[in-house]
């Protein structure tokens, strides 16, 4: 393996750590679980470096195997019930009025709930998450409004894409 | 009420405020130490584990070669240092090396992890301060209307250099070295009594008159070359003192060491002089 890929894959995860951490955070919602699915992508991405070409983008090809790792835990999850959601404990939360639109994000299909967190909290472009979950760009359309309408949301055109 | 599109907008400030765990750095970290170590030490067992198989073989073909390996006095222990890791890092402000030392091998073991310990301490603390420097100096120069592109990163280096390791001593260098315009070593020397466990001084290898041994030995240095050196009312040589920086050579001689600038100007680097015992 070449050591410059190395090189940049390291500087490349260094810098964006946070981001990472995030993303991988917004799916299984536990620290210790994300800061594990984090270390098992990088493992990942450099046992895969031989495959990256020197034309893809770091960017969008770490963040599908941060995704990829996210999901297989979460299928991998057994169906459990969070402790918040039993009586009691739910009336010590602060139910804003975010709080429904949080549960129902969470509650979306894994790949509704993708095209969310990156269109609406990793501000990545359409055609990005087309490139990220190896889409076509009128999926990553459909299930974005399908998204939208599940949680509720009218966005105009223009809020959806900007 | 908000609207939809603020209830997003919320949301996305929470998703970006999430409290990051402070081991998230040694997180990423890892894999990439795991993959640099993982190849070396398969390598040293391969050899090790064929040595063994010699050795074996040898013990049980050949009785005289039993026979004075049972004279010797200790198989195994042997102080030394190894690479603990390697790691490289690239940004557009710094290009950064690191070989990280780690004592193994000696009676021990307690001072071994302390020394380590220390070592990489050491490490990570001065690599994170040279590291904060090239950000300054990237930002600044970005600042000022420099262009990005053109910018030459600040080299930063960590390195190791045994400088002898018998059966009573073992003496290494670690150098911290950063290049811009042009480049600086900073040296720290480790030097172990390797029967005692304890750290070398200059008293311990010259003896009560060490103070004067190694003056006369800088002084005569400066009398043959003045003009190398900075004059002693320019903050130039004015005597060694306990923390004077000394490692000790194959021969088993005390060899001095200044930094570049310490007594002398730039132009004359790294000044190294041997001491008689």
């Amino acid at each position: 393996m070449a050591e410059s890929s190395l090189v940049r894959l390291q500087a490349y995860v260094e810098e964006h750590q946070a981001g990472l951490y995030r993303l991988a955070y917004s799916y299984l919602k536990n620290r210790d679980d994300a800061l594990d699915a984090v270390q098992e992508s990088i493992a990942r991405a450099i046992d895969r470096l031989p495959s990256l070409r020197s034309g893809d983008r770091l960017h969008i090809w770490m963040t599908r195997i941060v995704v990829n790792e996210c999901l297989t835990r979460l299928r991998r999850r057994k169906p459990v019930v969070p402790l918040e959601d039993w009586d009691g404990a739910e009336e010590e939360h602060d139910r804003d009025e975010l709080w429904d639109l949080r549960k129902s994000i969470d509650a979306l299909d894994p790949k509704l709930r993708t095209v969310v967190i990156l269109r609406f909290f990793e501000d990545r472009k359409l055609e990005e998450i087309a490139q990220i979950t190896r889409t076509p760009l009128s999926t990553v359309k459909t299930r974005l409004y399908r998204a939208l309408a599940q949680l509720r949301l009218s966005l105009t055109e223009q809020e959806v894409l900007s | 009420m908000k609207t939809d599109r603020e209830k997003l907008e919320a949301l996305r400030r929470e998703y970006l405020s999430e409290e990051l765990p402070p081991e998230l750095p040694y997180v990423v970290r890892a894999p990439f130490h795991k993959r640099r170590k993982s190849r070396l030490p398969q390598q040293l067992l391969c050899l090790a584990a064929c040595l063994c198989l010699i050795f074996v073989g040898a013990l049980n073909v050949s009785p005289t070669f039993a026979a004075a390996a049972a004279q010797l006095p200790v198989l195994g222990a042997v102080a030394q240092v190894l690479t603990f890791n390697e790691y490289h890092i690239a940004t557009d402000r710094e290009l950064v090396d690191v070989r990280v030392p780690e004592v193994t091998g000696t009676s021990f073991p307690s001072l071994e992890e302390r020394m380590n310990e220390e070592i990489r301490q050491k490490i990570d603390d001065d690599l994170a301060a040279a590291r904060e420097r090239a950000a300054e100096e990237y930002e600044a120069y970005v600042a000022t209307g420099g262009d990005p592109d053109d910018y030459i990163p600040m080299m930063i280096s960590f390195d190791y250099d045994v400088k002898s390791c018998t059966e009573d001593v073992l003496s290494f260098e670690l150098e911290r070295f950063e290049v811009r315009a042009s480049g600086y070593s900073e040296l720290t020397y480790y030097n172990i009594d390797l029967n005692t466990g304890e750290t070398l001084t200059l008293p311990d290898v010259l003896g009560e008159d060490w103070k004067e041994k190694a003056d006369d030995v800088v002084y005569a240095a400066i009398e043959a070359h003045p003009e190398n050196f900075f004059t002693a009312d320019m903050d130039g040589f004015s005597g060694v003192n306990e923390s004077q920086r000394f490692y000790i050579d194959e021969d088993g001689s005390v060899v001095l060491v200044f930094l570049k600038y310490e007594i002398a100007p730039g132009s004359s680097g790294i000044l190294e002089f041997p001491v008689e015992p």
